[in-house]
């Protein structure tokens, strides 16, 4: 029985968020009398199950639709979600298109489309609640998952892509192409502003301008050089974890503990291949770099603020993950002279911490905004 | 929502799922597994609800105002908290006669055309 209870379960997450939330618990309730009614016979279970798949499939993708349908129909009354949609489903089109370079990719640009459309199609079916298990996690951070599952392709696909860190060095034109497309991403980002209605809706946006940014700028310069496919795809792992992590973080701001512990041990452990990774293929300056940069603020002061009810010590964390991220990523041109005697160009620096520093900081004002506006306001006395 | 001018025949013709549980809960409110219970019995077996299509309809005919959550609870001791009621609302019970209706002219017609003496 409890076996066929877990597996109905895991069915209803085959139906959107709204319905599984409303209707979720009763439909539990239900399967649980029929099951017990059709365990009086022999082959009572396996008719109940022929008759129930093809019933929660079908009225799954019935509710599904209804859904969409629903948004859409949402979107055309306000006039400017419609916008927001087109624009989200550009953003990868157009980072794909910003970031393409036949030299590096040396033909390879099969893949590297695919994954731009991957991306795209996924941005769009997150943000229209096509894929109702992502849902719950918002639609864009759905549509950054698969966009970064793209990339993860391309990269194990076309190693040619790993042009790892001399990139940075030398300064070729993929690294403009990447300010241009942070550039676009944040012009997006201050379109959006001024069109979406609620700081939550901002937020959304701003980490997944972040999380992309980081995600794309990650995904295409700093897998190690020369490291195994494995070793490679570990990496793109960890980091495409641990930045959609953040991105969660950020949205759903640690009301659910459930999936986002498990997330976060995904990510540490993907997190815990790259420290070895770096650490055999790119020295112990950069593991520090990573340490700080990355680990700390990505793992360490999520699991922390997990762990916390407190919603003034979860403030404090974020102000620490953010400052802790900067910090370490502030350290990248300091640490690659040290570690290699080269100088980043000044206008690379300077793109490189417009990437960085001004997504964080706009993300980190809207996260506080938001904890402002949905911290617990002390609970009025019980009526007698 | 219902509008003002609206009749029972605008929501015509309504879906098996949809008229067999106005039927059901035409006998009394009921919660969700006695409404498939009731269903079953209804149609001789024929019909057999599964939660999806049940909790499917039962949102589509809550939206249309064809039935709703009732409040009263049984006994407490005799009931599980956790499940929900629902009943009849009057304008369910007026698009589910219109429906009988509908379907007692097709029957009618069916008589009339001797297509019932072919059993």
């Amino acid at each position: 029985m409890r076996r066929a209870e877990r597996f109905f379960r895991a069915l209803l997450w085959l139906y959107p968020a709204d319905h599984r939330r409303d209707y979720g618990p009763l439909m539990e309730q239900l399967f649980r009398d029929q099951y017990r009614d059709a365990r009086r016979c022999r082959l009572g279970p396996a008719r109940l199950w022929l008759r129930l798949l093809p019933d929660v499939i079908l009225s799954a993708w019935r509710e599904g639709r209804d859904s969409w349908r629903g948004k859409l129909m949402n979107s055309s009354l306000s006039g400017r979600v419609d916008k927001t949609t087109a624009l989200v489903f550009l953003l990868p089109a157009l980072a794909a298109l910003l970031l393409f370079d036949p030299d590096v990719l040396q033909g390879e640009w099969i893949p590297y489309g695919l994954a731009a459309l991957i991306g795209a199609g996924g941005c769009l079916l997150g943000r229209v609640g096509l894929i109702p298990r992502l849902e719950f996690w918002g639609g864009y951070t759905a549509g950054f998952l698969i966009f970064a599952f793209g990339f993860l392709v391309i990269n194990i696909w076309s190693p040619a892509m790993n042009t790892g860190i001399r990139a940075l060095q030398s300064g070729t034109i993929v690294n403009y192409r990447h300010a241009l497309y942070v550039i676009v991403c944040l012009a997006a980002l201050a379109i959006l502003y001024r069109t979406a209605r609620r700081s939550a809706a901002l937020l959304r946006i701003a980490l997944v301008v972040l999380t992309l940014n980081l995600g794309l700028w990650i995904a295409l310069h700093n897998t190690p050089l020369d490291a195994p496919i494995i070793w490679q795809a570990a990496w793109m792992l960890g980091y495409s974890v641990t930045a959609l992590f953040i991105a969660v973080m950020g949205v759903r701001i640690l009301r659910r503990s459930g999936l986002p512990a498990l997330v976060a041990v995904m990510a540490g452990l993907g997190a815990l291949v790259t420290f070895f990774t770096i650490d055999e293929y790119q020295g112990a300056e950069l593991t520090l770099m990573i340490l700080l940069g990355v680990f700390v603020p990505l793992i360490v002061c999520p699991a922390w603020l997990l762990l916390t009810e407190n919603w003034r010590v979860r403030k404090t964390g974020l102000l620490v993950i953010w400052a802790l991220m900067l910090f370490g990523m502030g350290l990248v041109p300091f640490l690659i002279y040290r570690s290699s005697g080269v100088y980043l160009p000044k206008l690379n620096t300077f793109l490189f911490h417009l990437g960085y520093a001004l997504p964080i900081w706009i993300t980190l004002w809207l996260a506080l905004n938001l904890y402002e506006r949905e911290a617990p306001q002390p609970e009025a006395a019980a009526p007698v | 929502m219902i509008s003002q001018n609206a009749r029972p025949e605008d929501l015509l013709p309504l879906t098996p799922a949809v008229f067999h549980i106005l039927l059901a809960l035409a006998g009394g409110e009921k919660h969700g597994y006695s409404i498939s219970q009731e269903v079953n019995g209804l149609t001789g077996g024929q019909i057999k609800m599964g939660p999806g299509t049940l909790y499917g309809t039962i949102k589509r005919m809550l939206a249309a105002g064809l039935i709703e959550e009732s409040d009263d609870r049984p006994d407490p001791a005799l009931d599980d908290e956790r499940r929900r009621y629902y009943r009849l609302t009057e304008w369910g019970r007026l698009v589910a006669g219109a429906e009988a209706r509908r379907l007692d002219g097709l029957v009618r017609v069916a008589q009339a055309r001797r297509v019932l003496e072919a059993d």
